[in-house]
C-alpha cells in the first residue's frame, strides 16, 4: 500500500531522537525525510527492500514515531496544498479510508504512520517450466511455487504470480499431463494411502494428547519474533546461528507443551493451527539455513557483513549466481543444497543505485 | 479497554447453541477486532475452554474469508469495512458488543461462528479485477 502512496507522499522522521512532540509541532528544518536526503534521484519512491531497510534504521536509531516508536511519517501535506484535497481524495481516497478505519485517525489532517512489515515469503516448491514439481503430476502455483515471484528476491506480485499461473500456464501444461500421462487405476487401499493416512491420524492424536500449557499462537508468536529479529530485514551470520539453535528449543517445546483442545471430530481451528505451526518451524529452520549459506546481501536477502561503505546490499556475483534449490530428504534430516547456475547472456546482474 | 462481549456459541451444525457472556479485559485500543477475540480465545484456552471458532485468512482486507454479525450488522458498524478491519478505535470502554454468525438458510452455522465456507477463488478473481479489494468482498460466494 505505501508503494502507491509514495507517489506523492514524503516519508520523514523527526532529527531529534525520541521527540514526542506532534507532527505539526515539527518544523521543516527539525524534519529528516531521509529517503529524498539518501537518494536524491529516487527519493521516496525507492523500492520497498530499500525503504524498507532504512525506516528500521531510523526506528533503530531511536527517531521513530508514535507510542511505541515503531514507525516513520508518510505526510500528504505538501501534495495536498500542491494539488488540493480533492486530487488527493480520487487518487488515495480509498486507501485513506482503509486507514482511517486502522487508527481512527484522519490521513489529510495528520501524516500516517508506517511500519514495514512481513508479509510473504518469497521462494516456494521448485517447479519446471510447467509448473510441475518433482512429484509427477503434482503442479504447484502461484506463491507456493518457486517461479517468477518467488524466484525473484526483491519479491514481485503474488497476484501476478497467481494470474500467470492459472489464467497462462496451467491450463495448458495440466491438461496435457492429463491427456498424456499413463495414469494406473489407484484405490485408498494402495500401500502408499494407507501409510500416509496411518501417519496423519498420528500425528493429530499426538497434538491433541499433549495437553501442555502453551497456545498454539505462543509459540507461532515466539517462533515469528525469532525469525522477525534475526531472518528478516537484515540478517548476520550470528543472529542466524542464533535462530537456528533456538529452533529446535521452540519444536522440542511445542511437542511437548502445546495445548490443543478439543477433538479432531468437529471442526477445531486450534488443531488446523497446530498443524500449520508445526510445518512452519519446519520451514523457519530452512529459511535461516538458507539465508546463512548465501553469504552476499541480494535483494531483500540483506546480510549485514555484506554492504557497500554507504550501507547498500553488496551482491557477490562471482560466487552466488544461483538459485538454492533445497532437496528435502525426509523428516529430521538436513536438506541438500542444488544449486541452479543463472546465466546471462544479454544482462549483466550489477550493483543497484538509487543516489 | 474493558468490554462485555455476548457470543454464539455451537459446537457443530447438529447441535444448538447459545449465547455466552464474556469479559474481554485490557484490550489494547490499537488492535484489529479479530486480535481482540484472539486475547479472549487465548483466555478461554486458559481456563480449558474451547476457543471461540471463527473464520479468517489474511487479515488484511483482501480475502474475504471472515465476516460475522456485529451488534446486528453484517461486519460491524462500519460501512464497506470486512470484519478483519475493523479495529478496536471504533469501540467504546465499557462497550457490550454482541457477536453472532451469519443467519440464512444458504450459510448453516456449521460451529461457533463459522458458517459454510465460501469459495475464496470467486472472491479473489473479483478482488483482481477491482483495483481496491474491500468492494469485491460484499458477496461471497457458496461453493455449489
Amino acid at each position: 500500500m505505501s508503494e502507491s502512496l509514495r507517489n506523492d507522499g514524503r516519508i520523514w522522521v523527526p532529527v531529534q531522537e525520541r521527540d514526542k512532540r506532534a507532527p505539526n509541532q515539527i518544523s521543516e528544518s527539525e524534519r529528516d525525510y531521509y529517503l529524498e536526503r539518501r537518494y536524491p534521484s529516487y527519493g521516496n519512491l525507492v523500492p520497498r527492500d530499500v525503504a524498507s531497510r532504512a525506516a528500521k534504521e531510523v526506528c533503530d536509531e531511536g527517531r521513530g514515531v508514535g507510542e511505541h516508536g515503531l514507525g516513520v511519517y508518510l505526510d500528504f501535506a505538501e501534495a495536498i496544498t500542491r494539488s488540493g484535497v480533492a486530487m488527493i481524495r480520487e487518487k488515495y481516497g480509498n486507501l485513506f479510508e482503509m486507514y482511517e478505519r486502522i487508527t481512527a485517525e484522519n490521513p489529510y489532517e495528520v501524516p500516517m504512520r508506517i511500519y514495514p512489515a512481513m508479509h510473504y515469503t518469497m521462494g516456494g516448491l521448485w517447479v519446471d517450466y510447467n509448473l510441475m514439481s518433482t512429484i509427477a503430476g503434482l503442479f504447484v502455483i502461484g506463491e507456493a511455487n518457486v517461479s517468477d515471484h518467488g524466484a525473484n528476491r526483491l519479491g514481485a506480485s503474488a497476484l501476478m504470480q497467481g494470474l500467470a499461473d492459472g489464467y497462462f500456464i496451467l491450463p495448458y501444461t495440466l491438461s496435457d499431463y492429463l491427456a498424456t500421462a499413463k495414469l494406473d487405476q489407484v484405490s485408498i487401499d494402495h500401500p502408499a494411502f494407507q501409510q500416509r493416512e496411518s501417519q496423519h491420524a498420528d500425528r493429530v492424536k499426538k497434538l491433541l494428547s499433549i495437553k501442555g500449557k502453551r497456545t498454539v499462537d505462543s509459540i507461532h508468536q515466539e517462533l515469528g519474533k525469532l525469525m522477525w529479529n534475526h531472518c528478516g530485514m537484515v540478517r548476520s551470520e550470528s543472529g542466524l546461528q542464533h535462530a537456528l539453535e533456538q529452533i529446535p528449543v521452540i519444536r522440542e517445546e511445542f511437542w511437548r507443551n502445546v495445548n490443543v483442545l478439543g477433538s479432531e471430530v468437529e471442526i477445531n481451528q486450534a488443531l488446523e493451527k497446530a498443524g500449520r505451526v508445526a510445518d512452519f518451524l519446519e520451514l523457519a529452520e530452512l529459511m535461516c539455513l538458507d539465508a546463512l549459506e548465501r553469504a552476499e546481501s541480494c535483494g531483500c536477502h540483506f546480510r549485514e557483513e555484506f554492504q557497500t561503505p554507504d550501507g547498500e546490499a553488496q551482491r557477490d556475483d562471482e560466487h552466488f549466481c544461483y538459485v538454492s534449490a533445497w532437496e528435502y530428504t525426509g523428516d529430521g534430516r538436513t536438506s541438500v543444497l542444488r544449486k541452479e547456475l543463472l546465466e546471462f547472456e544479454y544482462v549483466t546482474p550489477s550493483q543497484r543505485s538509487y543516489k | 479497554m474493558h468490554l462485555t462481549l455476548h457470543v454464539w456459541r455451537q459446537k457443530s451444525a447438529s447441535l444448538k447453541g447459545k449465547m455466552v457472556r464474556y469479559a474481554a479485559d485490557d484490550i489494547n485500543p490499537d488492535m484489529s477486532f479479530l486480535e481482540m477475540l484472539d486475547v479472549v480465545n487465548w483466555q478461554l484456552i486458559e481456563e480449558g475452554e474451547e476457543p471461540i471458532a471463527f473464520d479468517h485468512d489474511c487479515r488484511e482486507g483482501i480475502c474475504g474469508s471472515c465476516g460475522m454479525m456485529i451488534n446486528g450488522v453484517a461486519h460491524g458498524p462500519r460501512r464497506a469495512t470486512a470484519t478483519c478491519q475493523l479495529h478496536m478505535p471504533h469501540f467504546k470502554d465499557g462497550d457490550t458488543i454482541y457477536i453472532e454468525p451469519w443467519r440464512s438458510r444458504a450459510f448453516p452455522v456449521l460451529r461457533d461462528l463459522i458458517g459454510i465456507a465460501v469459495l475464496l477463488i470467486e472472491s479473489f478473481s473479483l478482488a483482481v479485477l477491482s483495483p481496491f479489494p474491500q468492494v469485491a468482498l460484499r458477496k461471497p460466494t457458496p461453493f455449489w
